[in-house]
């Protein structure tokens, strides 16, 4: 009697949890399926704060799926023409100044991406998350006024990845990345990013303001805001080339 | 007419005189030999690190330890120029920018440390001129790069070739630009070598938009054990808190630990080597009164007070002493000049873990005449000690006994 009730319990507990893995993982997969358009090009303004001074960059984004990502910097002057392309896992810098593009190393993803508080990873199109790591369910929270899933993502074994661990705030009507917070190998909150200003474009409810802030550093975050967003570009893969780098307008 | 006495004894049986001097002799060439090696090895990881990149004091804005980033750099100011020039003992002055960047050759792409520096101050303080192996030293305006070997090794390329660099400027700013490769070098510490790429100033702070702006200033010194004082007196002289000066030992206290921790490991090792030593001469001049205990016997005897003869005997073993140590002093300067100028290379794992530390494999002597004086005066000291005891039994021994043997 009482091994049978052990087994029951341990068969609910066995379901529970399952359940859990399998609804944070879904919740995952509708955030990116939310957020991430087929095909799409969009006009970015950043803004980088420092003590004593801000930096203005404005950029145009054209993307395909997870894979690919090619931005170019319309602003300003000194940056003007740079233009970054991700296809795969591989990533590459035009430079105009030069004329030369040069194809960075995987180190250099968790990177700043030019001086900014975001790293290129994330600036450039991040790939599948459940790829990388596991989704668990960790409860609900509030973030910007709506009710969010919190979810945990600590990477798989034997993968190369940035974070030692993520928390994401999902909120629950339309998967909106509300706010993530990231850490570090050592489990220390590096930086928070907060999203705000839901849009809806093609149908699609998404956040256009996004907020980058590192822990422990006075005065220092950038902000990004999406200008434009039009889903319905048509692009191939050949437009994420090396050669049409030198093309983009 | 003791020490007449003494002096002649001795020479009344050169062998066994000589014997005894050799055990010291040899005792203060191999304690002299141990520390020095010792002593050099220090010199060496110093010399690859300090000598041959830091600089015995830096100067740097006061945040840039914790973050080295081009937006806690220095600017230019006439104060800071003047407090160096007129402070003593400075060889060199040399303002630079340091800061890391991808560098890229055709497909080939690397991290690494650009520094913009002064090419004569550089020269002078870290004799960058020497290690060039292949093209040129460069000019500070030729807007030239010198890559390190193990680099250029990484990027397949050689003098002529073109550089890209990519990298982050003040104030958030990109910076990037092409160069000419004007020569390559080579630097014992593999760390610097797979990693560095020199340019001038002026071409670095147009690259990273710092212009009127150094990320550090490294100073050379005249005699490194004045490197405390020096430091303190430029700081002393600075009123600007976001300046701070450091010496090596701050800049990089891994190095200072390391050396520390081997120091104490060193004295151990020492003092097992001065007791094996202690008990070499211990014997030798025990082993010299027993030869002689008839001898002693027979002036007791006669006569001779044996607090006298206790005397001569002790004047006897000091005289030997004296013979051992100044000798091994003077016969110690050949042998570790001759490993000082040529260093004996490690091998297999040894030199690996050396290599991997950042070190040149090589044990070298240091020729610091403080070792050479140190180790004279502690194996004469010690055979002093030591002959304290045969003179103590003369003292006592038994004159029917000593006279029948």
């Amino acid at each position: 009697m009482d091994s049978m009730k052990f087994s029951f319990t341990t068969l609910i507990i066995f379901f529970l949890t399952q359940a859990g893995a399998q609804n944070a993982a879904n919740i995952v997969l509708n955030l990116q399926k939310n957020m991430i358009f087929p095909q799409m090009q969009a006009e970015i303004a950043l803004q980088v704060e420092r003590p004593g001074f801000n930096k203005n960059m404005e950029m145009k984004v054209w993307t395909k799926g997870t894979d690919y990502a090619m931005t170019l910097i319309t602003s300003p002057e000194k940056e003007k023409g740079q233009v970054f392309l991700k296809s795969g896992s591989e990533l590459y810098n035009y430079l105009p100044g030069v004329n030369k593009t040069i194809k960075l190393p995987a180190t250099m993803l968790g990177q700043s991406f030019l001086g900014t508080d975001i790293s290129n990873e994330a600036m450039m199109q991040p790939g599948e998350l459940l790829n990388n790591y596991t989704a668990s369910l960790s409860g609900t929270e509030t973030a910007g006024g709506l009710p969010c899933w919190k979810i945990t993502l600590t990477p798989k074994e034997n993968t190369a990845v940035v974070w030692g661990k993520m928390e994401l705030l999902i909120d629950k009507k339309h998967f909106m990345q509300m706010k993530t917070v990231f850490y570090d190998e050592d489990m220390d909150a590096v930086s928070t990013l907060t999203g705000s200003k839901p849009i809806t474009v093609a149908g699609r409810t998404i956040l256009s303001r996004y907020e980058m802030t590192p822990v422990g550093k006075k005065s220092q975050r950038t902000v990004m805001v999406y200008k434009s967003i039009n889903p319905g570009v048509k692009l191939d893969a050949a437009f994420f080339s090396r050669d049409n780098m030198k093309n983009v307008r | 007419m003791l020490l007449t006495l003494a002096w002649r004894n001795l020479w009344r049986n050169k062998r066994r005189t000589l014997i005894t001097a050799a055990s010291v002799f040899f005792a203060v060439i191999l304690s002299t030999l141990m520390q020095s090696m010792q002593r050099g090895t220090y010199a060496v990881m110093i010399r690859n690190v300090v000598q041959y990149y830091t600089g015995y004091i830096q100067i740097q804005h006061s945040r840039y330890q914790q973050e080295p980033v081009p937006d806690n750099s220095l600017e230019d100011n006439d104060a800071l120029q003047k407090t160096l020039i007129n402070t003593d003992g400075i060889t060199a002055i040399v303002p630079r920018i340091e800061n890391f960047a991808l560098v890229s050759v055709a497909d080939f792409t690397k991290g690494a440390l650009i520094v913009g520096t002064d090419p004569a101050g550089e020269n002078k303080l870290t004799g960058l001129g020497l290690k060039v192996t292949e093209g040129k030293y460069f000019d500070a305006d030729s807007g030239q790069v010198l890559v390190a070997e193990g680099l250029a090794k990484g990027l397949r390329c050689r003098t002529g070739d073109s550089l890209i660099i990519l990298g982050q400027g003040y104030m958030a700013s990109s910076s990037n630009g092409i160069y000419r490769i004007g020569g390559i070098i080579k630097f014992g510490n593999p760390e610097l070598n797979n990693r560095m790429v020199y340019m001038p100033v002026k071409t670095a702070q147009q690259l990273f938009s710092l212009s009127g702006r150094y990320t550090s200033v490294a100073l050379g010194v005249k005699d490194p054990s004045k490197t405390q004082s020096i430091a303190d007196g430029i700081a002393g002289k600075l009123h600007n808190t976001e300046t701070a000066v450091r010496t090596w030992w701050q800049l990089l206290p891994e190095l200072k630990e390391s050396i520390d921790a081997d120091k104490v490991a060193g004295g151990i090792m020492l003092g097992v080597l001065y007791l094996i030593i202690s008990f070499g001469i211990f014997g030798t001049v025990l082993m010299m009164l027993a030869e002689r205990r008839h001898e002693f016997g027979v002036m007791v005897a006669i006569g001779t007070k044996r607090i006298k003869l206790a005397l001569m005997v002790f004047l006897e073993i000091l005289n030997i002493t004296l013979i051992g140590s100044v000798a091994g002093m003077v016969a110690a300067i050949p042998v570790i000049y001759y490993f000082h100028v040529n260093p004996i290379p490690l091998q297999g794992r040894m030199a690996e873990s050396s290599i991997n530390m950042g070190f040149e494999p090589i044990l070298q002597t240091s020729l610091n005449p403080v070792i050479f004086i140190n180790n004279g005066v502690a194996v004469f000291l010690l055979a002093m000690i030591v002959s304290v005891y045969p003179v103590y039994k003369l003292l006592k021994f038994n004159t029917i006994q000593a006279l029948k043997s």
